[in-house]
């Protein structure tokens, strides 16, 4: 056989292999986009996003799972006046809930069984991740997220100075942010809008940004034991992901 | 305990832990959280960001001060 039509068969088996992964190990892809409320002295401020996860299952080996998340988008912001900012990052506040995809991958699944049976997925508690995702989108599902599924919210002191980030209580917005500031909600709600982009408009330095906003060499490390400042916990992940070139 | 097989329990730790991780909710505080004697010290997403994430590399870094089969102040990366 013509060595152009060996390579043809080649490629053409290894499309079909690969296609046939797709079926024996699906994936699945979901937007969802979080809006953050917040009411001010001026009004009702508002700042959603749209993220894009995707969970691949796959073959395990010994205590690797095999299944993926990949994560695409970027942290909400809620524009308070006075050149202040509510950055609602995509990791969530609790430090149990993983890394960003997987916060994001789960917060569907997690605020679905948090609201219980009487849901508008109906009845989750027995379904694994992807079915609950799939049952979410079929419903279209809008929820308001209880306070221990809340994303890492923060501020800058200084936009411009990476290092000036602040956390922000969700209880306590007046404390950042000065009296009659306060957090109304945070909703979840699956959609087909394009995922939001655009904060490095914000943010002019998270293009270049790498690793932890305050880099501390581990040799300056205080002892084993002493808390870091918070900027050295914080990456330039948590505001974006997916869309670097 | 030996040293060896607490090299062994380490690697299992940062491949069950934070990106991807096997263990849900295994998430942990640089220069906190301890696995045994060992303290946390960092991860390569602190160190170098996400973008390593995208080709599968991850690491964490461990100070090994107070675990028998190590000196004080040895660091492990795993």
């Amino acid at each position: 056989m013509a060595r152009r039509g060996v390579l043809g068969l080649m490629v053409g088996g290894a499309t079909a292999l690969l296609s046939g992964c797709e079926l024996i190990w699906p994936s699945d892809r979901l937007r969802q986009k979080i809006t953050v409320e917040v009411e001010t002295p001026n009004g009702l401020r508002t700042g959603s996003t749209v993220v894009e996860t995707e969970v691949r299952e796959g073959k395990s080996w010994g205590d690797a799972s095999g299944t993926t998340f990949t994560l695409k988008g970027e942290a909400a912001a809620v524009d308070l006046g006075s050149g202040r900012t509510l950055f609602a990052l995509l990791r969530g506040a609790e430090g149990t809930q993983g890394d960003a995809a997987g916060y994001q991958t789960r917060l569907l699944f997690e605020a679905l069984r948090d609201v219980g049976p009487s849901g508008p997925a109906w009845d989750v508690s027995q379904m694994d991740l992807m079915q609950v995702r799939a049952a979410a989108q079929d419903a279209g599902v809008k929820l308001d997220l209880p306070q221990r599924l809340y994303p890492l919210l923060v501020t800058f002191a200084d936009p411009a100075d990476p290092t000036s980030v602040q956390r922000v209580d969700p209880a306590n917005l007046a404390a950042s942010f000065g009296p009659g500031v306060t957090l109304k909600r945070i909703t979840v709600a699956v959609t087909n809008d394009p995922v939001t982009t655009g904060i490095e408009k914000r943010l002019g330095w998270l293009g270049t940004q790498r690793g932890a906003l305050l880099n501390i060499p581990v040799s300056d490390y205080p002892p084993p034991g002493t808390p870091l400042p918070f900027a050295a916990s914080i990456t330039e992940g948590a505001f974006s992901q997916g869309g670097r070139k | 305990m030996t040293r060896n097989l607490f090299l062994a329990i380490l690697s299992m730790d940062s491949y069950n832990r934070g990106y991807g991780e096997g263990v849900d909710g295994l998430n942990f505080q640089a220069n906190i959280t301890k696995l045994g004697n060992a303290t946390l010290l960092t991860d390569s997403v602190l160190k170098i960001g996400t973008e390593a994430l995208a080709a599968g590399f991850y690491a964490i870094a461990y100070d090994m001060t107070g675990v028998a089969g190590f000196v004080s102040g040895e660091r492990v990366t795993a």
